[in-house]
């Protein structure tokens, strides 16, 4: 008799104990439901369409980067994009009088063809070529 | 006009039929359920999915700052009941969303495995000129929410765990962060069976 209520003491101990654990941890999974919630963050306003404003910055650079692509080619390649390598009529009329091939100038030649111009002739002829692209 | 709107809510649990093993279809629905008004001109049932849940978005949507999102189910679950009495509106060019162009209202969502459905009614004597082009190009849905929460803002998809939505709008399909929304008109109940629904004395 005295053993069975020693046994039903332990027992009573056992089941407070556990009662007080299950206290605790409801009280902890409350404190980290609490915690989860402050650490979510609002957002104030979402709508499940594709966002333009995105999409549109992101095209813009990927033109701009090609753009830029084109650019730096055209650079190294050595031949400036939309250079000119005309002359003024005036000017190749006067270079075939003195018998001057526009298409094949070189340095040496051009001053011996253009020994029968003045200097500011052989000048002006000169800048022009220059300008052109056509001597270097 | 009667003033009554009863509101049901049902929750059906149906067993799956075909495998014994199958984990049960779980559908939770919610309506306003408004007086029957046969061959009313101004309104238009409609049908459509608003949304997946527990899904990743196929591109982000306006608001969530280039992130795809998830809504969990649970979120959307508890927020079944605000989609209910809210509009939906369209914009100039099906691309999104202008609130203040309302052209139609939800009376009823429902989750339908991971489709969130909803139906309603639009307004289709003051649009005239929707129905047409609703039929005549694929067309998808996109919702509205205030106050998302989102669990974690460094992850590369954003979860929402809570929103309220605030709207829905009808949009070309592929202008829709979900690819998989859908909308459709619903025929309309014919007009010989106009009744009255209240007496003037």
């Amino acid at each position: 008799m005295e053993m069975q209520m020693e046994t039903n003491a332990a027992l009573e101990a056992t089941v407070e104990r556990l009662a007080a654990a299950a206290d605790l941890l409801e009280q902890a999974m409350q404190r980290l439901a609490e915690r989860q919630q402050e650490s979510e963050i609002t957002i104030g306003r979402i709508s499940a369409t594709v966002e333009a404003a995105l999409e549109d910055r992101l095209k813009a650079a990927e033109e701009k980067m090609a753009q830029l692509e084109a650019e730096a080619t055209a650079h190294v390649s050595g031949e400036p994009a939309g250079r000119r390598k005309t002359l003024p009529a005036g000017m190749s009329t006067m270079l075939a009088k003195q018998g001057v091939a526009v298409d094949s100038l070189e340095a040496g030649s051009l001053d011996a063809a253009l020994n029968g111009l003045s200097i500011e002739q052989r000048f002006a002829v000169k800048s022009q070529l220059l300008r052109s692209g056509m001597l270097a | 006009m009667t003033e009554r709107t009863a509101k049901a809510v049902r929750k059906h649990r149906q067993t799956g039929s075909a495998t014994r093993s199958a984990p049960p279809l779980e559908l939770r629905a919610m309506a306003v359920e408004f007086p029957l008004v046969h061959g009313h001109p101004n309104r238009l049932p409609f049908e459509g999915v608003l949304t997946l849940v527990d899904v990743a978005s196929d591109r982000a949507p306006n608001g969530a700052r280039g992130h795809r999102v998830v809504l969990t189910r649970s979120a959307a679950e508890a927020a079944l009941p605000s989609l209910l009495g809210m509009a939906v509106d369209y914009k100039a060019g099906w691309d999104g969303h202008d609130a203040r162009q309302k052209c139609g209202i939800i009376t009823s969502a429902e989750l339908d495995g991971r489709q969130l459905r909803v139906g309603g009614y639009l307004f289709a004597r003051d649009f005239p000129e929707m129905e047409q082009t609703i039929q005549a190009a694929p067309m998808g849905m996109s919702y509205e929410l205030a106050d998302a929460h989102v669990a974690d803002m460094r992850a590369s998809v954003w979860t929402l765990t809570r929103a309220t939505f605030t709207g829905a709008a009808i949009l070309l399909r592929d202008k829709a962060a979900y690819r998989s929304t859908s909308f459709r008109v619903k025929q309309a109940a014919p007009r010989s069976r106009r009744v009255p629904v209240a007496a003037v004395h």
